[in-house]
């Protein structure tokens, strides 16, 4: 890891490099918090029947940018 | 067709009646879509390529009812059913708008989008020319889709900020629709295209839900969207605020 790390930083100088961290919500609790912020204080939350109904068919995509 | 399966489809023809009434009414709206736009349009090329395309969708709902008849059921569609008619006033706020662009948002991106991922599913698990009928008209609706998305993409490198706005416009009208369409119950009342009472607590019967249909649809609209080169997390709160 850590020679990987230093080649990628060797090379920083003429190249952009991008950082990806790639997860996934350890719960379904977590999962139903992420989306109700995404929803919005405005619309009810979704039903946890629901959550699991569409959240596996949500291709994976980014969250954030940091 | 073997014995089993005579009598496995005599037991759910009345479930594919309404899958194939909800398919059929589909394509004559987009038949009627596609009618529209050519009649908006100005360039010769664009009004034959509306028209073939009017043209094609009639030939699917042709399809459909003929895959009816081949198991014994009438397939009747109805375009003035609530949510068809509401898919069906939002592309003609478009039309009214003149606006080309918005209308190839509308059919190609979001309905058709729909149709190919519905039609995709019903495909595996239709026995015999019903479901060679679904797939074959899910792969031609995506070759649909691809046409569209290279119009649309060139669009979009024009100015992707006001064609991000007007997509998100579009979304809020017209995946409202669809996603309360799509949704597990159907709890606003009767769709006005299930010939009896509503399909979807019956589609377990053939191996499909109402869940994994929207699951499917929301996921080739996502898929969609990435291929126009829209955010992935712009996107993500769009389908995260929509009905269920």
């Amino acid at each position: 890891m850590g020679e990987s790390v230093a080649g990628v930083a060797r090379r920083e100088r003429s190249v952009d490099v991008d950082f990806a961290l790639i997860g996934h919500q350890e719960s379904w609790r977590a999962a139903a918090d992420v989306l109700a912020v995404l929803r919005g204080p405005e619309r009810i939350a979704l039903p946890d029947d629901e959550i699991k109904d569409i959240l596996p068919w949500i291709p994976p995509r980014a969250v954030c940018h940091v | 067709m073997n014995t089993i399966e005579c009598t496995s489809l005599s037991t759910t023809a009345p479930i594919w009646q309404d899958i194939l009434a909800q398919a059929m009414t589909g394509e004559l709206l987009a038949a009627m879509n596609y009618t529209s736009l050519s009649e908006m349009c100005v360039d010769p090329e664009e009004i034959a390529d509306a028209l073939e395309h009017a043209q094609g969708e009639r030939g699917h709902a042709a399809a459909f009812a003929a895959e009816g008849r081949k198991i014994g059921v009438q397939v009747v569609n109805n375009v003035d059913a609530k949510h068809w008619k509401q898919l069906r006033q939002a592309f003609l706020r478009r039309i009214t708008e003149r606006d080309f662009i918005g209308c190839l948002i509308v059919q190609e991106i979001m309905l058709e989008s729909f149709a190919v991922a519905s039609y995709s599913r019903v495909g595996k698990v239709a026995p015999g020319s019903l479901g060679e009928t679904f797939a074959r008209i899910a792969a031609e609706e995506e070759e649909h889709i691809g046409h569209a998305l290279s119009i649309l993409r060139a669009e979009r490198a024009l100015d992707a900020q006001l064609f991000d706005e007007k997509l998100y416009r579009l979304h809020l009208d017209v995946m409202t629709t669809l996603a309360q369409m799509l949704a597990k119950e159907c709890k606003d009342g009767h769709c006005e295209v299930c010939h009896a009472s509503c399909v979807k607590p019956s589609l377990f019967d053939v191996s499909l839900s109402a869940a994994e249909l929207r699951g499917a649809s929301l996921q080739q609209y996502l898929k969609t969207l990435d291929m126009l080169g829209i955010p992935g997390e712009v996107t993500l709160v769009w389908v995260s605020q929509l009905p269920v």
